[in-house]
Parts: structure tokens; C-alpha cells; sequence
């Protein structure tokens, strides 16, 4: 909200500096949002007015809180009364949406002199808050809202035959050109003013019609002021990306009784500035916006705040916020809440109005002393720090990527799309750790890396009937570390197997998937979805030297049998296998068949070594038809 | 002649192998004690002479063995190492494995929190409306609902959250009072993408509920937390802010380092820059989750990790954090 000094000082006296003001400012609620500027001659600041606040929307409403926390009044401009003399033949108001307009009044004003200005000061004002001046009528209905907060509109009474107007919900595909000749294709959820032959003539709330407008000319007009749904406006801000002014305001909460003093500032000025006189005046007032009587028990401003304010010093901030005290109980307020502070509902609320005013940088720190609650961290939180530590101390290093990727990574038979994704790259949550860490290990090739090893610890998501599922995963990548693709996989085969078995306790199942990425490079991911019981039984350390005898065993065998085969039911054979590795020649032997070398390394062994080979032979030779050379 | 046994003791008592080989050239040398009985040979009677040779020569022999077995001992015991100056050598580039520094700040943040007693809870990614909004006292259609910020799956009902404040609303609804949290976690923004700006953040939340909390413990955990992050001297500034669910509503900022309050490009020209979002759980927001705002009170505060995470590291994009893009150094 810009907020020009010059026109602020109209409403507040301001003896303090800049800085001071600005400081003032922030603390209570209203930062500085970019640094102040000068413009048209005067100095302008930009404050960030928080959505709860349309009150200060406004110059008065920032008036009154500069007022509230300097100790001055705040000078109200002077608004002479005037007749509200109904007469439908010249203006008649009809709410086809009492659900949505709350309250629509308008005035009918005729005889504007023809060739008026918009006086100098009244200018430079608009001009300092950014809004370019046009011409009397318009500037004065945009001059009074910044002032107010209260947006208005004016309609040229050759616009709106026999003084009709009637609002109500637009009819699906109808169409409005508004100012700036943007054409709006309308739905039932847009809220419109149309005249008595139903042309739209006005986009409630947000932009007004192309040519129901004011004109250079225009000597009659209408001038309107109401009050919306705010969810209607601000679904329609959205849908059609109308922002104005006007939809700023209307898509937060406006009380109705803001129209009244409004409409009248607007009559009063256009009376001064352009003559004329008001013929009518009518109003459609469905549903009054409510009015809080709230309790606030003083005890709340130390329980919630943590400080000891007296009630004389809470009756004063109140009051200085013009908020009156309607009557006192022994240990409480009531506490009127001025209209246009539809923010405040509740005794917390005017509690934050007692602390602002008194400081939030009064308020004493202390830490509770009260002890810790029950410890519920996340086990699967710590569960998967370990994983991270595990894999650290393997050398990998952790990459965290975004989840959101695009529909050719995914698969789609379980994938989640997104409805709304800002473009098709990041359309859908991944469905795997592939994509991240495949990109990541070939940038980090660029960097001269020539073995990287990387792992990510995520979430990849899918699709379960109609439930989404959200699984925490751990991703391995390694590239290059190994001469071969085999010895590639092996290695990641055993990173698997031991992260699977001694972090997270749990077997990994045959079908765990090692992806072939290129010839130098495998993936393997895991899901974590249980925790571990208890730590199982596990022969961590050695307790003494233990023996170890190496057997090579060479063999020949059927080419199509798969060594890793061999090596698994020598696994199962002997109790006593230390580790196990082979080697495969296929060039040398004869047709149809290829030599295995297998090198056994086995751990305190019970019988000879010849007896251990033979055992082995003759399982070899039952099992798979070897020939052990 | 000579008496082996006070030598046998004086060499027991050696400790290094100087003072051994002073005690050998004074014992064997060629002016030492045997060499000095050779000489007197000539002063022998003849037919001794044969006799005072042989005994001598067995002395002597007698001698160079427990210097030898001396020497052998002290030479064993004492390190032969070759020594060299590290300055000397050009060290070899090693690579280490990282973890990232999302990761790291996280446990970096988890030190201070824990210490004070504060437990690390998680909830989904994927949200319903109404723990990502209806809860905290977000309604539909409420201006504080961020225009067109929400990434939806199924509009309205399923999400992707965008704070982590939702998982308070679950932690208040599930779990038994009193609570003391911190949730760390990704959110989802449907925001353009700029070197700021990314749709995908990390951000930390903080809740506690309990009988008698107030705004002077939150004052004191923020400040705590600032100066825990930022460093003792760190200046912070608490002032009034509203967030929807938060009543009264807080915000702490921290005084910019580089311009000192002056104000400079970094920190819009303001002098502070706004760290934690915070305020005392808005009583609505309670009664949404089952919790009695007259018996109860609490404090929620959270903050933006990534820029923390940036800061700490020197990482200048906000868009190469979660883009694999990183690659360590060393």
C-alpha cells in the first residue's frame, strides 16, 4: 500500500521523523515493503498490508493506527449530509444476489458542469499514490476509495436507461468488454451489473464496463459504492486475472456500513468540484455485516502475552485504536469493535491489539520451563539418518532432487499427475530416484569426476486404487568404480544386500531390480517401509584369529548354467564359506560348454582341505553336470 | 683383570646407543681398558705370557658380546623409522563423500531443538485441504490463501502441501498434549521459477502446546534459535505480523549483516531481514484440532530453509539445490 506522506499528514499530525514512523510502522504490523520514493513532490511509502487488514487498504486506516501509537487523534475529513430522497422513476436498485451483494447503494447526481478540472491537490495525491488522473468524476470515486477504503464506481446515466441497475449472477458464456477492452467470457460464478434490458454493464467488484463509464461529457451520472462476498470476488479476481484496485479490496473483508460515509464523501466532493445537484438516492441492503461486542478478560493479555499490563493502560491502547469500552466487569472489558476492523473476532485478537500498541519489543523472554514432553520423534526419520550415515561411510555422496518430473520419466500405470503444474517438465511426482540421480552423476562427470558414487534418500510416489501413496526410498548410483557392467552390479548388488541387512533388517527379495543406465554406470533403489524390530542377532567381530583356507576350483560346465547359481548352492552347502568369487571363460572351452574358475576362501574348517574339495566336486558334478578339471 | 660383572652392570643401565658406544671405545677402543692390558703383556713374565693372552682375548670376547647383545636389544627397541617432513611431499587430491547440505543444516538445527527438548515429527507430502488449510484457520475462499499458489492433485481435496505447517494440524490432532516439535520438510509452490524462487522448498516448522505457554517463552526460543544460527552477537527484531493461524501473530527478523541496519540491496533497503514467521496458535485453530484454547496455549513458528541452507554454503541459485546441479569440490 503506498502511502503518501503529504496525504497522510491530512488525517494525523506526524512530529516524528521518517525513520521513526516507518520503525513505528513495522512494529505494529505494517512493514516496509520497498524503500519510500518521492514522487509528484512529496515522499511516498510502501508498506505491506497484511491480508486481515482492508482496513488499511486505506489512508485514514493507516491514519488511525499511526494516531494509535504516536498518542495523537486522527482528523476525519467533514462530510456534509445529504438528502436521501428515493425516487424509482429516477434511479431504483434491484440484488437479484442478496447471497452475494450484501449491500449496493448508489446516487444519482445531474447538472455536472461540463469542462471541470480535477483540482491541483486532489492530483498530486493520485499522482503520488500511482493512479494516473483522468478526468473529475473518475478521479474523485478513485480518491475516496484510497482515502476510505471503500471502492466505488460511476456509470454515465446514458448507460443505465430509466436509472435500473440490477446485479446478478452472469449466465454461463456471456460476455462483457470491460476498460481497457479486455473481452471476459462470463461464468455463473461471476457476480455482474447489468441495466434494465439485462446488458452487462460492470464487473462487480473488480473492473467496470468499456462503455458504461464515465465520458469526458458525462453531466449525469451515477455513483455506486457496495459491498460483495468477498469469496465471489476473489474467485473471480482469479479466474479471469483481474487485479485492480477495486478487487484488492473487495476480495478481503469490507463491512457494510463502509458504503455509507463513503458514498456520501464521494457526493460531497463531486458536488464541490463539478456542481450539479443529487436527485436520488436508493439502496439495496440484504444482509448487514456484523458488529462484535467482544469479552476480553484481562487475564488473557498475560497468559497469551507473557506480560503484566494494567487495565487502565489496556482501556487506553483500546480506545486510542478506537475501539470503545462499552462497560467494565471486575476482571474484563466489553470491548466495541469499531466496523472496519473486520479482522477482529475474538478476545486473542484484542489481545494483539493491546501488545502491538505496547511493544512487542517490551515483552520480557523467557524460556518455559516446563519438561520435555514425550520424546515421539520420527523413527523412520531416524532410521533413514542412519541409512545416510551408512552410505556416507561407503563414499557416497547425497543429492536431494525435486520430486515433480515430466511424463516421459514416469511410470504411468501408477504415476500421480498434477491438475494444475506450471509447465509439462514438472508435471507429475516421480515414480522412481532414476531420473535425479542420472542427471546428477553426468553433471558430475563434467566436473572431472571420473567415479562417482551417489545416493538419494526420497520419496517416490504412486497411485493405489484411489489412495496416494508417498514411499521413502533410498537410491544407489555408482559409476565407474569397477573394471565391468558384472562387476558394477555386483558391487551394487552388495551395497544393497548390506544396507538391506544390517541398517535396515530385512531381507532384500530376489527381484529387486539393478538398472543397466549405460556400460559404465547401475542403479538400484529400495523402498524403507518398515522399521526394524530389534537389532538381530548379528556376529559383528571375529573373537579369535580365525583360519582361512583358499580352494580354487576350475570346471567345466553346460554354457547356459548361470555361475551365480553355482555360487548360491555353495552358499547353502557350507556353513563354513568365508566368500566366494568366479570367473568365466567361454573362449576356450570346447562347444557348448565354458570353464568356471572358482575361488573359495573358507573359515576354519572342520575336515582336510581335500576333503572339503571333494565335497564340493561332488556336489558340483551332482548338481550341475560339472567336470572339475 | 678386569671385572665383567660391574661392566655387565654398567650396561644394563644404558638406555641409548651413544652412551653404549662410549662405553665400547672405552672398553674396546683402541685406548681402552683391553687394548691397555695388551699393551702391559710385555711386563708379563714369559712363560705367563700365553696364559695372560688367552685370558685376555676371553675378556675381551666376553665384553664385545654384551655390547653386541646390548646394541642388538637397544637397536630393536629403539624406532628406526625414517622420518619425512610432510612440507616435503605433494599431497594427493582426496575426494570425500558428502551428505547434502539440506541434510546437514537439518542436523546442524536438530542439535539446538533437541537440547531443548523438542521431538522431530513428519508428515505426508500429499495433503488434504484440510490439514493444509481448513485446520490452521484458512478457509476457503480466505484472502490469506496465496492466489494460485497451491499445486493440486485433485482440486479441492488433494494437495501438495504448501507449509509445513499442515503437519502441526496433524500432531495437535493426533497426538496427546503437551507437544514440542519440529517438522522439517519439502513443500510445494506453484510459483515461477527464478534464482530465488524455486517450486519445490524445504522449510522448518516449530510447534508448542502446552498449559501456560506465552509470547515471552516464543520471544526467547526465536532469539535463542537466531543467535544458535546467526551467532550471539546477531541483533533481532520482534514485531506484530499476521499469519492466519496465529493470534497474536509475530514475526522475528534479524539484522542484515552486510549493511548493518542501513539498509542495501540485500535486504530491500529495511536494514532487517525477516527470518521466522511465529505467533501464538490461533485459538480457532486449536478448536479445529480438539484442543480447549481456554486450558491450552502454544506457539508455532517456521522459516524458509533453503536460504539458510544458501547462506551457510555459499550457494548463490536457489534452483541448483535440488536439481542434482550440486557438485562438491573436494
Amino acid at each position: 500500500m503506498k502511502v503518501p506522506l503529504n496525504w497522510l499528514k491530512d488525517y494525523v499530525d506526524i512530529d516524528i521523523s521518517q525513520e521513526e514512523l516507518v520503525a513505528h510502522l513495522t512494529a505494529i504490523g505494517h512493514m516496509q515493503d520497498k524503500r519510500p520514493e518521492s514522487v509528484s513532490g512529496d515522499t511516498v511509502l510502501d508498506l505491506e498490508v497484511r491480508q486481515n487488514r482492508s482496513d488499511c487498504l486505506s489512508i485514514l486506516g493507516i491514519a488511525k493506527e499511526v494516531a494509535a501509537v504516536t498518542g495523537k487523534k486522527v482528523k476525519k475529513p467533514v462530510i456534509k449530509e445529504i438528502q436521501k430522497n428515493q425516487d424509482e422513476k429516477e434511479l431504483k436498485i434491484l440484488n437479484e444476489s442478496p447471497e452475494n451483494c450484501f449491500r449496493f447503494s448508489a446516487y444519482k447526481i445531474v447538472g455536472l458542469k461540463a469542462d471541470t478540472q480535477t483540482p491541483e491537490w486532489m492530483k498530486k495525491k493520485l499522482e503520488a499514490y500511482g493512479m494516473k488522473t483522468i478526468s473529475p468524476v473518475v478521479d474523485i470515486t478513485n480518491f475516496v476509495m484510497i482515502e476510505t477504503g471503500e471502492p466505488m464506481h460511476a456509470f454515465d446515466c446514458n448507460s443505465v436507461p430509466s436509472g435500473i441497475i440490477k446485479i446478478r449472477q452472469a449466465k454461463k458464456g456471456e460476455q462483457l468488454i470491460v476498460l481497457g477492452d479486455k473481452k471476459i467470457t462470463l461464468t455463473e460464478d461471476d457476480l455482474i451489473v447489468v441495466d434494465k434490458n439485462d446488458t452487462p454493464i460492470s464487473f462487480s467488484g473488480l473492473i467496470g464496463g468499456a462503455t458504461s463509464g464515465i465520458k469526458e461529457n458525462s453531466t449525469e451520472i451515477i455513483i455506486e459504492a457496495a459491498t460483495y462476498n468477498q469469496a465471489v470476488i476473489r474467485r473471480s479476481s482469479i479466474r479471469h486475472s483481474i487485479r485492480t484496485e477495486a478487487s484488492t479490496r473487495h476480495e478481503k473483508f469490507l463491512h457494510t456500513e463502509l458504503v455509507g460515509p463513503a458514498l456520501d464523501r464521494a457526493a460531497n466532493l463531486i458536488l464541490e468540484i463539478c456542481g450539479g445537484k443529487v436527485v436520488a438516492y436508493h439502496e439495496n441492503y440484504a444482509k448487514k455485516s456484523d458488529t462484535l461486542t467482544i469479552t476480553l478478560p484481562l487475564t488473557e493479555i498475560k497468559r497469551l502475552g507473557g506480560v503484566e499490563i494494567n487495565r487502565a493502560t489496556a482501556k487506553k491502547y483500546l480506545s486510542d485504536l478506537d475501539f470503545a469500552i462499552k462497560s467494565e466487569g471486575s476482571d474484563s472489558l466489553e470491548v466495541a469493535v469499531p466496523f472496519e476492523r473486520t479482522d477482529i473476532l475474538e478476545s486473542a485478537d484484542l489481545v494483539e491489539e493491546v501488545l502491538r500498541i505496547y511493544g512487542y519489543e517490551n515483552i520480557e523472554s523467557n524460556l518455559p520451563e516446563f519438561a520435555p514432553p514425550k520424546n515421539i520423534t520420527s523413527k523412520y526419520f531416524l532410521l533413514e539418518e542412519d541409512v545416510r550415515d551408512h552410505m556416507l561411510s561407503l563414499g557416497f555422496t547425497e543429492i536431494i532432487t525435486e520430486p515433480l518430473t515430466s511424463e516421459s520419466q514416469v511410470n504411468k500405470d501408477v504415476a500421480i499427475p498434477l491438475q494444475n503444474a506450471l509447465n509439462a517438465d514438472k508435471s507429475y511426482l516421480r515414480t522412481s530416484l532414476l531420473g535425479g540421480l542420472s542427471y546428477a552423476y553426468k553433471h558430475a562427470v563434467k566436473h572431472q569426476k571420473e567415479k562417482v558414487n551417489l545416493f538419494e534418500l526420497g520419496k517416490i510416489y504412486k497411485k493405489n486404487n484411489n489412495k496416494y501413496e508417498e514411499i521413502r526410498t533410498l537410491g544407489i548410483l555408482i559409476h565407474k568404480n569397477e573394471k565391468s557392467v558384472d562387476k558394477l552390479g555386483r558391487k551394487v548388488a552388495g551395497i544393497v544386500k548390506d544396507i538391506s541387512e544390517n541398517v535396515l533388517h530385512k531381507k532384500i527379495t530376489d527381484d529387486c531390480k539393478i538398472s543397466v543406465v549405460d556400460e559404465d554406470t547401475v542403479f538400484c533403489e529400495i523402498e524403507i517401509n518398515s522399521l526394524p524390530n530389534k537389532k538381530n542377532e548379528s556376529n559383528d567381530f571375529f573373537e579369535t584369529i580365525p583360519h582361512f583356507t583358499s580352494i580354487d576350483i576350475s570346471l567345466s560346465v553346460h554354457e547356459k548354467v548361470n555361475p551365480v547359481e553355482i555360487a548360491k548352492s555353495i552358499i547353502s552347502l557350507r556353513n563354513d564359506l568365508y566368500d566366494i568369487s568366479y570367473e568365466e571363460n567361454t573362449k576356450l572351452a570346447p562347444q557348448g560348454q565354458k570353464y568356471l574358475l572358482l575361488k573359495l576362501v573358507l573359515e576354519d574348517i572342520k575336515e582336510t582341505k581335500d576333503e572339503v574339495l571333494k565335497n564340493i566336486s561332488a556336489h558340483l558334478t551332482e548338481k550341475f553336470a560339472a567336470t572339475v578339471r | 683383570m678386569l671385572d665383567i660383572n660391574e661392566l655387565k652392570k654398567a650396561v644394563e643401565e644404558i638406555g641409548n646407543l651413544e652412551t653404549l658406544e662410549k662405553l665400547e671405545i672405552e672398553y674396546l677402543g683402541r685406548n681402552g681398558k683391553v687394548n691397555d692390558l695388551a699393551s702391559k703383556i710385555k711386563d708379563i713374565d714369559p712363560k705367563d705370557r700365553k696364559e695372560y693372552g688367552q685370558n685376555l682375548n676371553k675378556i675381551k670376547k666376553e665384553i664385545e658380546e654384551i655390547i653386541q647383545t646390548k646394541k642388538t636389544s637397544l637397536e630393536s627397541s629403539q624406532s628406526t623409522t625414517k622420518y619425512i617432513n610432510i612440507g616435503d611431499v605433494l599431497p594427493k587430491k582426496i575426494s570425500s563423500p558428502h551428505l547434502h547440505p539440506t541434510t546437514i543444516t537439518i542436523r546442524e538445527i536438530r542439535k539446538y531443538f533437541e537440547y531443548l527438548g523438542y521431538s522431530i515429527y513428519e508428515g505426508p507430502e500429499i495433503e488434504t485441504d484440510e490439514y493444509n488449510f481448513n485446520k490452521l484457520n484458512l478457509p476457503k475462499d480466505h484472502p490469506a490463501r496465496d492466489l494460485q499458489d497451491t499445486l493440486y492433485i485433485s482440486e479441492p481435496e488433494y494437495l501438495l502441501r504448501t507449509h509445513t505447517s499442515s503437519v502441526e494440524t496433524r500432531c495437535m490432532t493426533q497426538e496427546k498434549l503437551p507437544i514440542r516439535i519440529i517438522v522439517p520438510g519439502k513443500c510445494y509452490r506453484n510459483e515461477s521459477v527464478n534464482a530465488s524462487n524455486n517450486a519445490i522448498f524445504y522449510q522448518l516448522e516449530g510447534l508448542v502446546i502446552d498449559k501456560g505457554i506465552n509470547m515471552g517463552h516464543l520471544r526467547a526460543t526465536l532469539e535463542g534459535f537466531a543467535k544458535f544460527l546467526y551467532g550471539e552477537d546477531i541483533k533481532t527484531r520482534f514485531r506484530c505480523k499476521y499469519y492466519p493461524q496465529v493470534e497474536p501473530g509475530a514475526g522475528m527478523d534479524i539484522e542484515c549483516t552486510l549493511c548493518k541496519g542501513k539498509g542495501c540491496a540485500v535486504c530491500k533497503y529495511r536494514g532487517f531481514i525477516e527470518a521466522l514467521g511465529a505467533g501464538m496458535v490461533h485459538p480457532q485453530a486449536l478448536r479445529n484440532c480438539g484442543i480447549d484454547p481456554a486450558l491450552y496455549s502454544g506457539f508455532a513458528f517456521g522459516m524458509g530453509l533453503d536460504r539458510l541452507v544458501m547462506m551457510k554454503f555459499g550457494i548463490k541459485d536457489i534452483r541448483k539445490l535440488y536439481s542434482g546441479e550440486l557438485v562438491w569440490k573436494e
